[in-house]
């Protein structure tokens, strides 16, 4: 299995990718860890005529974090780096959780978390966590920044708002509060490498008496783009954090799926398990928020 | 638009002419000549490909050669030192978690790469570390023993030890 020819190229700095991108205009394709541009490639479904690998620009690899604001991730950052961060685990616990499901552990050292969001399939892993957990996504180019909720980055299915010269730079997690629970799931065949059926991140922040103040629900696989369950969201709002209201969100959010059948369940299974997934995301997050 | 690249393969240096379309799996078993990394699904679903770079296991058919400049690459034909083979080829062998063998290669690196991390892993630390290797013969049970016993050092100086 051959790859049909193309230019490559391999810069070593920031200013050298902005370049390159704003010469080669659409024909170019950044390569980050290949797993997925790569597939795409091979089975015939891209044919960039250049590809821009990113894969030696350290000025868009690792994680830092700042007390009281949160946690940047750059978009260049492998997936076993984040698994593999302490920080992660301490302060970004479902991004986490659903690195932990991302492949296995050679497509982990391998891919990156930008290529995860830009490649933007419908359950890919970190997506749902992301946007659960607040994320704003820095995308540069042409020699300026701009900076939008996650969410809004997905325009439709497989599409991202990348206008040409534009790449995505890096990932900003607010910092979570000690009255904030979060938790991301998903549901597959086997219990490894298989695309999900429905993938589930879920955050809410607590007031002062106990009640939800604010919700995020948002799920994956189960509509062309990941998406925020606002009406499950409201069902929560205002309200304790009971098992009854948990599942109330579940009914209402599986109401706001549009899945389709595939061989790997029916839409109407994926939305009865949106249901289930939903419910139980609710709970483990506020476990992990009495735990603390 | 062919490029001179330098990969260090077990420790030894080889310049190699590539094409920027060429990958590491075929770069490895035809202009090297080493045969050991197999080439199964080459989408990066079975893991027969997979080769250590930097220490880390990695997909050898969903690499382009021409971005290795100068890394590390270890394969499984740098694993005997001496004539004697690496305590997990001496585990795999002993408990027979080898059949057709195809996967063998692989299996070997990763669990490497697995040991470096986890030294003494359960099997639940096996099933995560090697969910992307497959094997269509042994039913895995085998291989996970392998791995076990290769961790508690069970294979030094055993008469199982194997002279090559
Ligand atoms: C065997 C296998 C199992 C997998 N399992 C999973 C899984 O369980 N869950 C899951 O979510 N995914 C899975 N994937 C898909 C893939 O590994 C992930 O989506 C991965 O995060 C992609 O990252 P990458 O760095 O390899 O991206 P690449 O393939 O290099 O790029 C993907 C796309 O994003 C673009 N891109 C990359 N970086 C940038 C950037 N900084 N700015 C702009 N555009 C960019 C590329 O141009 C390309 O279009 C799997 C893939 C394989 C091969
Ligand atoms: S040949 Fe590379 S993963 Fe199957
Ligand atoms: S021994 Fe045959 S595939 Fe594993």
């Amino acid at each position: 299995m051959g790859l049909p020819a193309f230019e490559y190229y391999c810069p070593d700095t920031s200013a050298e990718l902005e370049r390159l991108l704003s010469e080669c205009g659409g024909q170019a394709k950044i390569l980050a860890g290949g797993t997925d541009l790569l597939v795409q490639i091979k089975g015939g479904f891209q044919s960039p005529a250049v590809l821009i690998d990113i894969g030696n620009l350290e000025s868009l690899q690792g994680i830092s974090h700042k007390e009281g604001k949160g946690t940047e991730i750059l978009a260049g950052t492998k997936i076993a780096a984040i698994e593999e961060s302490p920080l992660i685990r301490e302060k970004v616990l479902a991004l986490y959780q659903a690195v932990r499901l991302l492949g296995s552990p050679q497509v982990r050292a391998m891919a990156t978390l930008g290529g995860n969001i830009c490649n933007a399939s419908p359950s890919a892993e970190t997506l749902p966590a992301l946007i659960a957990l607040g994320s704003e996504l820095t995308v540069a180019g042409n020699g300026s920044e701009r900076n939008l909720p996650v969410e809004s980055f997905f325009l439709d299915y497989r599409k991202v708002d990348l206008g040409p010269g534009e790449y995505l730079k890096s990932v900003f997690v607010p910092e979570q509060s000690n009255v904030s629970g979060s938790a991301y799931l998903c549901r597959m065949l086997r219990g490894a490498m298989e695309i999900d059926i429905v993938n589930v991140g879920v955050w809410f922040l607590m007031d002062t008496e106990g009640r939800c103040q604010k919700a995020r629900i948002a799920l994956g696989s189960v509509a062309p783009k990941p998406f925020r369950a606002y009406e499950a969201e409201a069902v929560l709002t205002g309200k304790p954090l009971s098992e009854d209201n948990f599942q109330q969100a579940g009914k209402v959010a599986s109401s706001e799926s549009s899945p389709i059948d595939d061989i790997r369940g029916s839409a109407e299974y994926r939305r009865d398990i949106v249901r289930v997934m939903v419910a139980r995301a609710l709970s483990m997050a506020s476990k992990s928020l009495q735990n603390s | 638009m062919k490029q001179v690249i330098e990969l260090i393969i077990n420790g030894e240096p080889s310049e190699v002419i590539v094409r920027p379309n060429e990958l590491l799996v075929d770069v490895i078993r035809d202009k090297i000549g080493l045969t050991g990394t197999k080439k199964g699904c080459g989408a990066g679903d079975c893991g027969a490909c997979t080769v250590l770079m930097e220490g880390k296991p990695i997909l050898s058919c969903l690499t382009l050669a021409i971005s290795c400049q100068g890394k590390h690459i270890e394969t499984i034909e740098g694993l005997a030192k001496d004539g004697t083979l690496h305590p997990l080829q001496q585990t795999f062998v002993k408990k027979g978690a080898i059949q057709c063998g195809y996967c063998t290669p692989g299996m070997i690196l990763s669990a490497k790469a697995l040991l470096r991390k986890t030294p003494d892993p359960d099997p639940e630390d096996i099933r995560y570390e090697m969910a992307g290797n497959l094997c269509r013969c042994t039913g895995y049970k085998k291989i996970i023993e392998a791995i076990i016993e290769a961790g508690q050092g069970a294979h030094e100086g055993g008469p199982e030890r194997v002279r090559i």
